[in-house]
């Protein structure tokens, strides 16, 4: 039951953290593959809609740490042994993102020479935390990580060195450009043109599905994937709410305000939770077995001080973060 | 070096860059809170453009600190998975809790920063202590787990497994309050002689900006009862080492050989050869005083560990002699200051002034210092007593890349930090007073001109 809870707040934390911090990554995207013209818009809006949220949305990381050490650490080693390159990856991504996120928000003064160099790093972070994050995700479950140490490549370079996860990881990428580009159609003002960005915002959205769609194919392709469990009810139900809701946005995006950012987050949780609740009770695919949440979960004595901690911790910030939306959105 | 070796150095670097961090993001909210008050309570000008001023430099600070923070949380498990493997579960209380202190801290500080005008001005006010009082929390929760690792408790070990684990007496292990009341000290102390330098050199440079004085004198007040605390806090620290940890207690004092009437060493250069400390000045039985509150009392020495488990005696040593001395300094400077204060002769001090500039630095150092003393003072435990840090380390090869890659991370981050920083001050002179709008907000109709 504690288990069960502890899960359900980490699936929270991970569909939080892709849809708030995925959004703030996004942008970065957007940014870059914006035309010079409309870049200096794009990072208005976006530091915008982010200053006053901008260290919330990145909690929901540490959170998904620390529940993973807590409460199931034998997944949380297994990850930091095998996925120790792409973590140390999005670590970089995360430095160069968030640093160069406060020069650029904070720093007073106008500086064309320090101002490019800023702006390569925020792009650069940008992309780097989202590809590794979709690399480790999709590479848990591609039973490529060796039970037993081998070689430096077999143990830590060939997990992750799959075509499924950097595939994985470029539709990430593409889900939090699209995330970011929905928020932003919800923060625009009458001089800008609203049809331009609700362009971008479904070009965006197409863009991700295809990817998504590649990722598939690259699943069934690498065996992670049997085309008959597609066609299992939850996979059925969680693409189909996916769809749906993802359409809902291509319809309104732009035009409705808060229903299309709550679609958006319920279409990436939906993906995220049919992935996930597909493969319950496996935590991670090994090479010649499976690790299951049971089995790297913590004794209860732990697991039930880590329930009534993030018990606390939900009662005191769920309304916090309520007060702290409302007030900035 | 070793993979081990480079380890050990990767972690120290991320660890002191961010307890700097660390320490401005607990104190620093209270500084912005209390010159906050003085404009809500006089509606000087100055004291506003300072409360701005120091909210632009804590947004900052916290920003980067969040950062180097989420790195750390990665990096513990990175480098050290044989420990949080086991860590974790026993100690992930004041983990999760500190986490949510964090969380907490960071909304109220978005909500502070940009609640100018939407909320009440009492409520708005309220918040920026909300801020400071969940940044202590977390710095205090987070000691919990150092403190742990320094006095292991919570759990029964079979020399390879945990069991029987009590994650509540894990966090009230006996290390915790001790440790975290002299941190919580130190970050006070540090931040304020470290602001207080900052204004007292823009005074000396001849800026007539009130602005600085009202900064410096709130600094200084606050550094000088900090400094003066901690060396009272600091002696039932000591005590509290030489209890638990003795080994820990005989690296930083260097006292090699057990035996009653044990000298208090200042200076000198172990030599772990010899066993002996060339150099020193010796207090006779002054060791035996500070750690047992008798000057004949026996203190156990480094004779009563074997060799392998002896920390490294100079490092911890000379860190020691740093933290302790620049403490006496801080505390002199700070009763100096005090009287200046009292006697409203501070400002006309060129020479007082040119010091408390010098000190700038000297709290930050004394905080890196004092985090050698425990963290360099422990090993080779990563959880005293139970397991080895080698026992903890990573498997991944290749450390030196993982350190590299760290330090021209963090190098760089620093040095953008300083700049900004550098930026900030010399922009504060350009802060706005309140405007119409913001007066009536905060003092109500009749203010407005």
């Amino acid at each position: 039951m504690t288990e069960f809870f502890i899960l359900s707040v980490l699936f929270v934390a991970l569909v939080a953290y892709c849809v708030a911090g995925g959004a703030d990554f996004g942008v970065g995207i957007i940014e870059m593959l914006s035309p010079k013209s409309e870049r200096k818009r794009v990072r208005e809006l976006s530091e915008h809609a982010i200053g006053p949220i901008w260290e919330a949305n990145h909690v929901w990381i540490v959170l998904i740490i620390v529940i993973l050490f807590v409460a199931f650490p034998k997944v949380h080693t297994q990850l930091t042994t095998s996925m120790y390159i792409p973590l140390l990856a999005m670590l970089v991504g995360i430095v160069l993102r968030g640093t160069a996120f406060t020069f650029r928000y904070y720093d007073i003064a106008e500086d064309v020479h320090s101002e490019r160099l800023w702006t390569w790093l925020f792009r650069l972070g940008s992309l780097l935390v989202p590809v590794s994050f979709g690399a480790i995700a999709a590479a848990l479950h591609h039973g490529t990580i060796p039970s037993t140490t081998t070689t430096v490549w077999g143990s830590y370079v060939a997990p992750w060195f799959t075509l499924y996860s950097l595939c994985t990881g470029v539709f990430v990428a593409s889900l939090f450009a699209w995330i970011a580009a929905v928020f932003l159609c919800t923060e625009l003002d009458a001089k800008d043109n609203l049809k331009a960005w609700i362009r971008r915002a479904r070009i965006f959205g197409i863009a991700c599905a295809a990817l998504g769609a590649l990722a598939s194919i690259t699943a069934i392709a690498g065996g992670t994937l049997e085309v008959p469990h597609l066609l299992r009810p939850i996979p059925i139900l969680s693409l189909t709410v996916a769809t749906l809701a993802a359409g809902y946005v291509f319809r309104y995006v732009g035009l409705k305000l808060w229903p299309t950012r709550i679609a958006v987050t319920v279409a990436c949780g939906s993906v995220l939770g049919g992935y996930w609740i597909a493969h319950y009770p496996v935590a991670i695919v090994l090479d010649d077995r499976v690790l299951t949440w049971q089995q790297a979960a913590a004794p209860d004595a732990s697991l039930n001080a880590m329930s009534l901690a993030l018990g606390i911790g939900l009662l005191l910030i769920g309304p916090g973060l309520v007060v702290l939306y409302r007030v900035f959105k | 070096m070793s993979d081990l070796a480079f380890a050990r150095m990767t972690m120290a670097f991320s660890l002191g860059y961010h307890i700097i961090f660390a320490a401005i993001g607990m104190a620093m909210p209270f500084f912005m809170s209390v010159a906050h008050r003085k404009w809500l309570r006089t509606g000087d000008d100055a004291a506003y453009r300072l409360t701005r001023a120091w909210g632009r430099g804590v947004a900052i600070v916290f920003a980067v600190g969040a950062v180097s923070g989420t790195v750390l949380s990665f990096e513990l498990g990175l480098l050290w998975p044989g420990f949080m493997e086991h860590a974790g579960p026993i100690i992930g209380m004041p983990f999760s809790l500190e986490g949510a202190a964090f969380f907490l801290e960071a909304i109220f500080f978005g909500l502070y920063l940009y609640g100018w005008k939407r909320f009440s001005a009492r409520l708005h006010w309220w918040m920026s202590v909300a801020v400071g009082v969940c940044g202590v929390a977390s710095g205090i929760l987070v000691v919990a787990a150092n403190g742990w690792m320094n006095s292991p408790s919570g759990f029964t070990w079979n020399g390879s497994v945990a069991s029987n684990i009590e994650p509540w007496s894990a966090m009230w292990n006996e290390a915790w309050l001790m440790q975290a009341g002299h941190m919580v000290i130190a970050a006070f102390e540090a931040v304020a002689f470290m602001v207080a330098g900052i204004h007292a050199f823009l005074i000396l440079r001849g800026s007539t900006d009130a602005m600085h004085k009202i900064a410096l004198k709130i600094a200084l007040v606050i550094g000088a009862f900090a400094a003066l605390a901690q060396p009272i806090h600091g002696h039932f620290s000591a005590q509290s080492v030489a209890e638990r940890q003795p080994a820990k207690l005989a690296a930083m004092e260097a006292h090699f050989v057990t035996g009653p009437r044990a000298p208090l060493r200042i200076g000198g250069i172990p030599n772990v050869e010899t066993r002996e400390v060339p150099y020193s000045i010796d207090i006779p039985g002054g060791l035996s005083f500070l750690a047992h509150d008798d000057f004949g009392a026996t203190v156990i020495g480094l004779d009563q560990f074997p060799e392998e488990e002896w920390p490294p005696v100079t490092i911890v040593h000379f860190a020691f002699q740093v933290m302790v001395g620049i403490g006496s300094l801080l505390a002199l400077v700070g009763v100096l200051a005090l009287w200046a204060i009292r006697k409203q002769t501070l400002f006309d001090k060129r020479r007082l002034l040119a010091v408390i500039v010098m000190c700038t630095p000297l709290g930050m150092i004394a905080i890196e210092a004092g985090w050698i003393v425990t963290e360099v003072g422990r090993q080779p435990w990563i959880i005293y007593g139970i397991m080895k840090t080698k026992d903890a380390v990573t498997p991944v090869p290749g450390q030196v890349w993982h350190f590299i890659l760290f330090v021209v991370l963090y190098g760089f981050l620093a040095a953008t930090t300083a700049w900004m920083w550098r930026r900030q001050v010399v922009a504060a002179k350009n802060i706005a007073p309140p405007d119409a709008e913001l007066r009536e907000w905060a003092f109500g109709e009749e203010s407005s001109p």
